[in-house]
């Protein structure tokens, strides 16, 4: 069988999941035929994830799929002997985690690096720590209860205990992944985590490039999940301040366990490739070094779009669009208030949801429950999932809500469809609207932005833009003039083309970390 | 640390050494009795070994302990002498307990708790470190929506993203939780099968749920308006199957934030004459009066409530403004 040249890293993403880095990757597979692609899913609950919701391109020549709800399964006690060497370069590498990477002098640093070498080369292999040291292993168990002691007593060692278990067992699982995925010229996560650990992993034992996409920050999203996971606090103190400093002990280990994942994956990537400078910016405060980042934009299927745009009807129609999953992090109930501040003015108006609810039935009912008591319940269509092509031609505006974005397709895929787009003021959306850069400025306005939660300025931005022919006009050119400049397919593609080359060539060199170890 | 299928052997060959040894012993056959006695002790020292944790500082001298154990009052003596340190060793060092233990290092770094509501407005509005502002975010979730929605809504204008997350996924959790309360007491109502009284009781939860949707501020304006109107709906249903003050009360709160005082003025007389405290209802009736503009009233209505004072200590200097009382 053919080595891939590329195998992609995927954590929840495709192709279970819809959503916008999954059409990405689907676009970048299917855009450089010349490559051989394989894919290795890691997903959390296999309950989570159906059917494939992408067909594999002709170039993917191998996939698999891992769940960690297995990584504690299968696992009899018995006694097993902790090997000293190996526990003490773990301890040295969760120092180095501890510490942040910052403030080090220079003699512990050097012992840190080769230290998290070592452990990430060794995991789960003869000689280094496997799973049944980590559950069963005395020694372990000693340097679990020393470090309680000193610094999470005010949570219960049970739970502490546990929270260990759950953060650490799937690495191990993906160290025994890492040994049976099949050979690659080059790895490219599309996310630290746990795929960038894989990653990570692959890169010291197969002695090949990583390659890292973000397109959000997974870091920053843990930690918005934790500080809302409810499940931290214990149940079984009494008061409410109590249960609350103890699950601060708790979410500070899951969050501190994700932010030492990502910057050994950004220790072990180059390039780190960010969609747009906020977040580029965002990798530096992480920990990802400046020299290896940098930013390849998204593209899109120009000429696919431009049918979009030839099948548009004269005159601007009354249609405000949203296409997105219906999920809270959209706020699409802040989209269907602004279609009521609209209607208030336009009579006429109609706002056409486009996406699917798949991972949350819940959050459509409620925005369903908010549109009739509105009384928008005839204005605001729920359209499930539908060819963007197709929907395009019938919008006049399209409205992104939401409150947290990379550098959405939608907006770029609406703008070569000539809709002008009124986006909430996250991610890489004013640039977007507004341009980055002088020349991209001189190009116009293709839209407005407004603060996000707001329905008022959304709708009145939008209301701006629909009875104003003239300024939807200069919005649409300006949209047409930047995406077909900036934002064509062909240049994201040529990138990563470069991307993939660079690394091809860098690749096939002796594992780095076997090489330390036979110094 | 032992595998159970191997402690299951050592037990059971300990056993059997040691029963077939006390056989030949009471059987008069000494050398075989000593013999399986011999074999039963390595038997009995791996298990002891295996049993005990790493740290134990006993466990180096188990070995000549089990060997010596079977001599008269020597070997109980080494016994006592061995276990004795493991007895007395505390598991923390002298002088803790689990009352004086030091905050971690994370805890004691990190910013203390924002204790009330205008703290936690300072900090969002004021504080320079991002880390006090998630904290003061964090902190709302221990308060009531009434009190902790409008700055969750304040948040959303700060400079940081993780912070106007935070504030929008707490938000988003408390409406998601209240509307998932009110389909549940929608589905348990639509049961055939309910006493009068459960059905009276499960109408004034929704009636109250729905004005938590409003009050909370999670309904606004229009929806708002009709958040209200179903409020109404749902008490005045409770009311028709069971005399209740409290759907009384509720029902002049909806018709007071409805603009309709006398509405609101009939519903409290019912919730008195249902037997609700003037505690309760004297602010209510005050309310209305100062909403229909009759604010000679307002003073006498506040003073009918001598346990508002007692039950409501924040509405002290009001009752004293409206009663005269600091005039002095």
């Amino acid at each position: 069988m053919r080595v891939p040249d590329v195998c992609l890293l995927l954590e929840g993403t495709y192709p279970f999941v819809r959503g916008g880095v999954s059409s990405w990757v689907h676009q970048l597979i299917s855009g450089l035929p010349e490559l051989g692609f394989s894919l290795v899913f890691v997903g959390g609950r296999r309950a989570d994830y159906g059917e494939a919701k992408y067909p594999l391109p002709h170039n993917v020549v191998h996939h698999e799929s891992h769940f960690l709800e297995d990584a504690l399964h299968g696992y009899e006690p018995r006694p097993v002997r902790v090997p000293a060497a190996p526990l003490a370069d773990s301890e040295l590498l969760h120092e180095y985690l501890r510490a942040r990477g910052r403030g080090a002098p220079a003699d512990p640093l050097a012992a840190w690096e080769r230290a998290v070498d070592s452990v990430l080369a060794q995991l789960e292999r003869p000689g280094g720590l496997g799973v049944q040291h980590f559950l069963f292993g005395a020694e372990a168990w000693d340097v679990i209860e020393r470090r309680h002691l000193e610094e999470s007593r005010l949570s219960s060692f049970v739970d502490y205990f546990w929270t260990l278990r759950f953060i650490h067992a799937p690495l191990f699982q993906l160290a025994r992944i890492a040994e049976r995925v099949p050979e690659a010229r080059s790895y490219h996560s599309v996310s630290t985590g746990y795929a960038g650990f894989l990653g990570a992993l692959l890169e010291r034992r197969r002695g090949r490039p990583l390659i890292l996409s973000e397109h959000g920050i997974y870091t920053k999203e843990r930690r918005i999940d934790l500080n809302q996971a409810e499940w931290l606090e214990p149940k079984a103190l009494l008061g409410a301040g109590e249960r609350a400093r103890a699950a601060a002990v708790l979410r500070e280990l899951w969050i501190r366990s994700f932010e030492s994942i990502g910057r050994l994956v950004y220790r072990s990537a180059r390039p780190i490739i960010s969609l747009y400078e906020g977040n580029r910016a965002r990798q530096h405060e992480e920990g990802a070094s400046p020299e290896r980042t940098r930013i390849i934009v998204n593209g899109i299927d120009l000429t696919r779009f431009g049918r979009a745009l030839a099948a548009r009807p004269p005159g601007i129609p009354r249609v405000v669009g949203l296409v997105g999953r219906i999920v809270p992090i959209k706020d699409i109930k802040t989209f269907i208030r602004a279609i009521g501040v609209l209607a208030q003015e336009l009579p006429d108006v109609v706002g056409w949801i486009v996406g699917g609810s798949e991972e949350g039935a819940g959050y459509e009912q409620e925005c369903r429950e908010l549109a009739l008591g509105l009384g928008l319940g005839e204005r605001i269509e729920f359209l499930g999932h539908r060819d963007v092509v197709e929907v395009f031609p019938g919008l006049g505006l399209l409205m992104l809500t939401s409150i947290s974005e990379g550098q959405p397709l939608c907006l770029l895929e609406a703008f070569a469809s000539g809709v002008p787009c009124v986006a909430t003021d996250v991610g890489s959306c004013r640039d977007l609207i507004e341009g980055q850069w002088p020349e991209d400025r001189a190009l116009g306005c293709a839209g407005a932005v407004a603060p996000f939660a707001d329905a008022e300025a959304l709708g009145g931005a939008a209301l701006a833009l629909l009875s104003n022919p003239a300024q939807w006009r200069a919005c649409q050119a300006a949209a047409l003039a930047r995406v077909q400049r900036y934002y064509g397919e062909r240049r994201m593609l040529d990138a990563y083309r470069d991307v993939y080359r660079e690394a091809l060539a860098a690749g096939w060199a002796a594992p780095a970390a076997e090489l330390a170890w036979q110094a | 640390m032992l595998a159970r299928s191997e402690r299951d052997a050592l037990v059971a060959g300990l056993l059997l050494c040691e029963a077939a040894s006390l056989a030949s012993a009471w059987s008069g056959r000494g050398g075989p009795a000593l013999a399986l006695h011999a074999l039963a002790l390595p038997l009995a020292l791996a298990l002891a070994r295996r049993c005990c944790p790493a740290s134990w500082p006993g466990r180096a001298a188990l070995a000549p302990t089990l060997l010596v154990a079977t001599l008269p009052a020597a070997g109980a003596l080494l016994l006592v002498l061995v276990l004795l340190p493991a007895w007395r060793r505390p598991r923390l060092a002298p002088g803790s307990n689990v009352l004086d233990v030091g905050a971690p290092r994370e805890i004691e770094s990190a910013p203390a708790p924002v204790a009330d509501v205008r703290g936690i407005r300072d900090v969002l509005v004021s504080s320079c470190s991002l880390a006090e502002r998630l904290e003061a975010v964090l902190a709302l979730r221990r308060l009531p929506a009434r009190a902790a929605v409008p700055i969750l809504r304040l948040a959303f204008a700060d400079r940081s993203e993780d912070v106007r997350l935070l504030a929008f996924a707490d938000l988003e959790r408390r409406e998601s939780k209240l509307r998932a309360r009110v389909q549940e007491l929608r589905a348990a109502v639509a049961s055939a099968e309910l006493t009068p009284y459960r059905r009276a009781h499960l109408q004034r939860c929704l009636a109250q749920e729905h004005w938590e949707l409003v009050h909370g501020g999670f309904a606004q304006g229009a929806v708002g308006l009709r958040v209200l109107e179903s409020a109404a709906e749902h008490a005045e249903a409770s009311l028709a199957l069971v005399p209740s003050g409290s759907a009384a009360v509720l029902l002049a709160r909806v018709a007071l934030r409805q603009n309709r005082p006398q509405t609101a003025w009939r519903w409290l007389e019912q919730a008195e004459r249902s037997g609700v405290s003037p505690a309760v209802c004297a602010p209510l009736f005050a309310e209305v009066a100062y909403a229909q503009r009759r604010f000679s009233l307002v003073g006498s209505l506040l003073a009918r409530a001598p346990l508002a004072r007692v039950r409501r200590p924040r509405l002290s200097p009001l009752l004293d403004f409206w009663t005269g009382r600091d005039a002095s």
